[in-house]
């Protein structure tokens, strides 16, 4: 029995050392990358090694907007899917993007409905999913303060059953991989695009955080100890940086762009 | 201003670096709830001794920290060595050239911004400070939540091993190498902040 365990946890060790060299692998080709075309070509390497079917590296935008040319779209889910999922504007509630804003950590999609109340809308996608053949998946999310969100997933066609010890080898290659991407796309926007970020003033960052917890233009003068136009030129000029119209578009930008952090407003 | 701080010259710097030690009991035993001995007011260990060196970013107007990282020399005993060796799916890196990044710590004082802005100076004076004194890697475990912040400040990064779950967290052990090309990287990520590093006193060639 002894011998017996020996041998299987023998067994257990050689296959995360070998699975961890195909991480290295992947990592050391990522890092090298110089074109976009190679990341796929890589992602669809490691999808089919670790027995994976479809692979997704995105940026939770709209991606029929072709004018964000810093954002991602890689993979290879079947077409009527992606089809449907772009036409139907999906990405605003998938499940799986609300999820992987609700964690940094790697997570199974069987897990969702753990992590966040579905609702109804959201179980639809799920279902959709899986009428056209995607089973369960991993999914990695990436999210940078001031960036559009994003993740990478690897997924299964239906009826396979997802190996959950690779979390951790998806974890890391997941994140290498977006980086990688980030990094080529970041550097293709550069060379033919002005859009660099948006930061606010250090008064006007004042002016937007008492504002997000609810402050009236006058309070914040009263607060600030500045004149109430002083303040509501402040807000003005920081609507307009960020090119929106609204107070709460401004308050959300501005969190979004990690200018302020959701716990500075509590 | 960043300062680096070693057995020569911590006590010029007694004010701040209690502080670290106040902020860092404050950020990983009250915020973080990590399972490490504290004395009450501050966090320090058995690794804080006369071999540790520190980077402490502080406020030039006050002298308050506002983030820090403490080093270790990896050819002696240090976290990813000695604790958590099993993160490693291959040798443990260690040399005079290897330091360990332990510690990383931001004050709680700071909002968004200005944590970016600590964090940006402390990665660019880490760098500054390997190019400056010839180490060649630093290794750190890091909490897989973090990995992509860390892999977008926009080094060269390797992981050592699959990342494991110890108590609630997923932990991994990474590997930065530092050249020459490292400090453009860093600016082509926007991560690039002058740090006004300083050796004031620490009887280490600038």
């Amino acid at each position: 029995m002894g011998q017996a365990l020996a041998s299987f946890s023998f067994g257990v060790q050689e296959e995360s050392l070998q699975t961890f060299r195909l991480v290295q692998q992947f990592v050391d080709a990522a890092n090298r990358a110089s074109t976009l075309q190679q990341v796929e070509l890589l992602l669809e390497q490691i999808s089919l090694e670790m027995g994976f079917d479809y692979y997704a590296l995105i940026h939770h935008v709209d991606h029929r907007a072709r004018n964000k040319a810093s954002s991602v779209r890689l993979e290879n889910y079947p077409k009527p899917w992606v089809e449907k999922f772009l036409e139907k504007k999906m990405y605003s509630w998938d499940p799986i993007h609300v999820a992987s804003y609700a964690t940094n950590l790697a997570f199974a999609w069987s897990d969702v409905p753990d992590m966040i109340t579905l609702t109804k809308r959201q179980q639809d996608v799920l279902r959709s999913a899986l009428d056209e053949g995607i089973g369960d998946g991993i999914t990695v999310p990436a999210n940078l303060p001031g960036e559009a969100n994003g993740s990478c997933s690897f997924a299964l066609r239906r009826g396979k059953t997802l190996r959950r010890e690779y979390i951790g080898a998806i974890q890391l290659i997941g994140s290498f991989a977006f980086q990688s991407a980030r990094n080529l796309a970041l550097e293709a926007a550069r060379s033919t695009a002005t859009t660099g970020r948006v930061d606010l003033s250090p008064r006007q960052l004042d002016c937007v955080l008492l504002a997000g917890r609810g402050k009236s233009d006058w309070e914040i003068a009263t607060i600030l100890g500045i004149k109430e136009d002083t303040v509501t030129q402040h807000l003005d000029s920081a609507r307009e940086r960020y090119g929106v119209a609204k107070r709460v578009q401004l308050i959300l930008r501005a969190v979004h762009a990690g200018q302020i952090a959701l716990t500075d407003l509590l | 201003m960043l300062h680096f701080i070693n057995n020569n010259n911590i006590k010029h710097y007694k004010n701040v670096v209690d502080i670290m030690f106040m902020d860092r009991k404050h950020v990983f035993i009250d915020l973080l709830k990590w399972e490490i001995p504290a004395d009450g007011t501050f966090e320090r260990d058995q690794f804080d001794d006369d071999n540790a060196d520190y980077l402490i970013v502080s406020d030039p107007s006050g002298g308050d920290h506002l983030g820090s990282v403490r080093l270790l020399r990896t050819d002696r005993p240090h976290i990813i060595g000695n604790i958590f060796p099993h993160l490693c799916d291959m040798p443990v890196p260690t040399g005079t050239s290897i330091r360990e990044i332990t510690r990383l710590c931001l004050s709680p004082r700071l909002r968004a911004p200005e944590r970016r802005i600590v964090r940006n100076r402390l990665a660019t004076g880490l760098t500054e400070h390997a190019l400056l004194t010839g180490i060649s890697s630093y290794t750190g475990v890091a909490e897989m939540g973090w990995l992509t912040q860390i892999l977008g400040l926009g080094w060269r990064c390797v992981p050592l091993g699959i990342p494991k779950a110890v108590g609630k967290s997923l932990l991994g052990g990474l590997q930065i190498h530092i050249g020459t090309d490292t400090m453009e990287l860093l600016r082509d990520a926007g991560t690039y902040s002058a740090s006004g590093l300083t050796y004031a006193q620490s009887k280490l060639a600038a």
